[in-house]
């Protein structure tokens, strides 16, 4: 009985697993000439980073650049101004026809037209037509001025 | 109408002359500034250049690199 006592006294204690879980092994490649590498490495980073400060040079250049043309945009119309104002009117203007945009010569015949039909009901379409012929942009009036200019040096030919 | 003389008035003329003045010193500030959009322009194709010598020797290291990670020692 005892011995069987001594038996069921003993306590089962619960199995411990003993299995490790072990790490799979890292395995590594061995680089050939990691010095030559690393330098590379650097030397790469360090391209990109001077790179990226060109490209902040080259943005503030471009700004430059861009005033720039606005300046230069300003002095040229400063010199049409004085050249075709100015100085113009302080020459005799013999027998060619004044250059004037098509638009605003179109706008004078209007405005005669609007005259002759002096108190008619319809002067408010006529000043719709005149808000239709004003020139679409700066550069049609531009243009249309080269035109004229064009034919005025034919006609001196 | 080439032979044709062409008059102004006196008080015109010294007019015209101070315009002539103020178009001509219009006209070298437009030049000068042209001459620097010009600088500009050289200085943004001298920063182009340097971005493109710059990409090739990145490519060129890159594949050193590449090269490396490629063929490893006792592989």
């Amino acid at each position: 009985m005892k011995a069987q006592n001594t038996k069921s006294k003993k306590v089962l204690k619960p199995v411990v697993s003993k299995v490790i879980h072990q790490k799979e092994p890292e395995y590594m490649v061995q680089l050939s000439d990691p010095k030559s590498l690393r330098k590379e490495l650097l030397e790469c980073l360090r391209e990109v980073i001077i790179f990226m400060q060109g490209y902040e040079k080259f943005r503030k250049i471009q700004e430059e650049k861009v005033s720039m043309f606005h300046a230069l945009r300003q002095e040229v119309k400063i010199l049409q101004n004085l050249i075709d104002h100015k100085l113009r009117r302080s020459l005799p203007k013999g027998k060619l026809h004044s250059v004037l945009p098509k638009a605003a010569v179109q706008k004078q015949d209007e405005m005669e037209v609007v005259e002759e039909e002096v108190k008619m009901p319809v002067v408010v379409e006529a000043e719709e037509a005149k808000e239709e012929t004003h020139p679409a942009n700066e550069l049609e009036e531009l243009e249309s001025q080269l035109k004229e200019i064009e034919e005025q040096l034919k006609k001196m030919d | 109408m080439e032979k044709m003389p062409v008059f102004v008035k006196v008080e015109d003329y010294h007019e015209v002359l101070n315009l002539m003045k103020t178009v001509k010193k219009k006209l070298e500030d437009a030049k000068e500034t042209l001459l620097k959009i010009n600088e500009l322009k050289n200085e943004e194709d001298h920063q182009l250049e340097v971005w493109q010598n710059t990409l090739a020797e990145v490519e060129k290291k890159v594949e050193f690199i590449d090269q490396a990670f490629n063929e490893p020692e006792h592989y």
